[in-house]
């Protein structure tokens, strides 16, 4: 009876050994360095302002690597942001090797877009899913700004697409040589948003080349907050 | 100790069992494909096609509980709507294509009369979203389930947990919608060789090879693709088909080929409405055929029929119409549940 406890014992030793560290992820949408606020309105360099009232993100496919080899990589990796829920913001990755690059994709791979109907961060009443045509929103960005001559100035950008010259999912990599057990990664709307003429293109909800350049934008500007 | 052991046992086991026997077996008729959808992700249950058929027949999917799947899709017509050229949603909106006959979906690798829905399971999100047919939201649709007094026990029985969820709902329709089977015409039995063609018939099967076999291609008479089959554009509706959702310009005018499985039952024909007889059908074909660069090449030819094998064609398609299909019990209004309702 005795061998039990003892047993146990063993066990959350080598546990706390194969146990080497965790990950705190948090992802961060920003406006001039600061987290977006939903109800401020964002001075433009033109003079015009503008406001960003929703954005809902998918992260897919994170691993982790050393020199360029893929030494970790997330079971079942699908998370949606929502900038209205900060906890959707903070992920944990749970033993995880040492590494010095993380990878990821922003939205939902084909893969799942063409399987039916899923779960958890994935179910279509999550409301980034294409009713009228299957497949995933990767990302919607929502706002207005006096420069969009549209009802109550509104623009919408809900990107996805995950066939052919349309795929709008776009990978991420972030070289972090340090590797600390907590990361912040900035998603600077204010860079993504000032690419855009809001006075020509306000609202984008069905994949396009478009759509596929705005995601590709959007990847280029992620980048980890310093501490 | 060991009686403890033994009881767990037994109980584990005929937990086991009732599971197993809930459990249900798609059947592939003899000399059918195998089916596309994948029902190892989605495995058929008794509760959860109850559930399925519960919510296919229940208005409360849409937005002021008026409209409900079966109202466009009524088993007496092999789930279509018929009369109506275009399909209705709530306060008498039209949309602005007919409502597809639902049958043999397992087959189908694709949904919609331009193939928008790349799976059955999110099918249902279509309709029930569209502000033409039922207005309604998935997370409203949830909210209203949850709030009823019958259905998280309905979802309980089905999936072990009474929190609804856009999955669960989704797939339980999938159910349902699966196990509308129609492979019981004449055309199959004479296939299981227990019933003989009679001479027109025959006529009319090789006359069907000949002009039809091609696109509508047996066992379930559709080969799934997108053709242009000549029809003139409708200027009232000016639809593109398959082009709106690939945006090729070799997909312009094409539309799902359908089953021409339960005919008499689901007319009118075309993808919108547009032809309320089957003579009208062979006569666009013999004659109407507008020539546009994306004409399917099996048309290019023309198809040529006088009055006796059009006669013989319209007889070899009488043969697929399953009147079992259309009078099955089993695909009904699930009169049991809705009886004790107060509403409806």
């Amino acid at each position: 009876m005795l061998l039990r406890p003892l047993l146990l014992i063993c066990l959350f030793c080598c546990a706390q050994v194969v146990v080497a560290q965790h990950l705190n992820l948090r992802f961060v949408p920003t406006w001039g360095g600061k987290p977006v606020d939903a109800e401020k309105y964002y001075k433009l360099p033109s003079g015009d302002s503008l406001q960003i009232t929703n954005f809902r993100c998918y992260i897919s496919a994170i691993s982790l690597s050393v020199n360029g080899k893929i030494v970790y990589r997330e079971p079942n990796s699908y998370h949606l942001l929502d900038m209205a829920e900060p906890t959707t913001l903070q992920l944990r990755l749970s033993n995880i090797p040492k590494y010095d690059a993380i990878h990821f994709s922003i939205g939902v791979d084909s893969i799942m877009s063409v399987s039916g109907a899923h779960g958890g961060d994935l179910d279509p009443e999550k409301g980034m899913y294409w009713a009228w045509q299957s497949g995933y929103i990767n990302f919607k960005v929502e706002g207005n700004s006096n420069l969009c001559n549209t009802r109550r100035n509104e623009f919408q950008f809900h990107i996805g697409g995950y066939a052919g010259k349309d795929n709008a999912l776009v990978q991420v990599t972030l070289r972090n040589v340090d590797a600390p057990n907590a990361m912040t990664i900035e998603i600077p709307l204010d860079k993504w948003l000032q690419q855009i003429d809001l006075r020509q293109q306000h609202t984008i909800m069905s994949p396009s080349a478009e759509a596929v350049q705005l995601a590709k934008q959007l990847a280029a500007t992620l980048n980890i907050q310093q501490q | 100790m060991k009686k403890g052991l033994v009881i767990s046992c037994l109980l584990a086991t005929v937990a086991l069992l009732s599971f197993k026997t809930n459990k249900i077996q798609f059947a592939i008729p003899k000399g059918w494909p195998k089916p596309v959808y994948d029902f190892g992700k989605n495995p058929l249950s008794l509760n959860k096609v109850e559930l399925g058929r519960m919510l296919f027949y229940d208005p409360v999917l849409s937005r002021d509980s008026t409209t409900s799947c079966a109202s466009c899709h009524s088993p007496f017509n092999a789930f279509t709507h018929v009369d109506h050229d275009l399909s209705h949603g709530i306060n008498d909106r039209i949309g602005k294509r007919n409502s597809p006959a639902l049958m043999n979906l397992a087959w189908s690798s694709s949904f919609m009369w331009d193939g928008s829905i790349n799976h059955l399971d999110v099918q249902s999100l279509a309709p029930i979203t569209n502000p033409l047919e039922m207005d309604e939201s998935l997370p409203n649709v949830i909210r209203k389930l949850q709030s009823n007094t019958r259905y998280p026990n309905l979802f309980y029985k089905a999936y072990g947990d009474s929190v609804i969820t856009g999955q669960h709902l989704l797939q339980a329709l999938s159910q349902f919608m699966l196990t509308l089977v129609s492979k019981n015409a004449k055309y199959d039995s004479v296939m299981r060789k227990q019933a003989a063609f009679t001479e027109q018939e025959s006529k009319g099967y090789a006359l069907y090879k000949q002009h039809c076999a091609s696109c509508h291609t047996e066992p379930l008479f559709t080969n799934y693709s997108f053709e242009n089959n000549g029809l003139y554009v409708d200027n009232t509706l000016n639809d593109s088909g398959r082009m709106a959702i690939t945006k090729l310009p070799i997909d312009s005018l094409k539309f799902k080929v359908p089953t021409l499985r339960n005919l008499k039952y689901s007319y009118p024909y075309m993808h919108d409405g547009r032809f309320k007889h089957l003579g009208q059908v062979l006569n666009h074909y013999a004659m109407g055929i507008q020539r546009t660069p994306t004409l399917a090449t099996q048309l290019q030819k023309g198809v040529f029929m006088n009055n006796e094998e059009k006669f013989y064609l319209i007889s070899f398609l009488a043969t697929l119409n399953d009147k079992t299909f259309v009078s099955n019990t089993a695909y009904g209004f699930p009169k049991k549940y809705f009886e004790q309702s107060e509403g409806l």
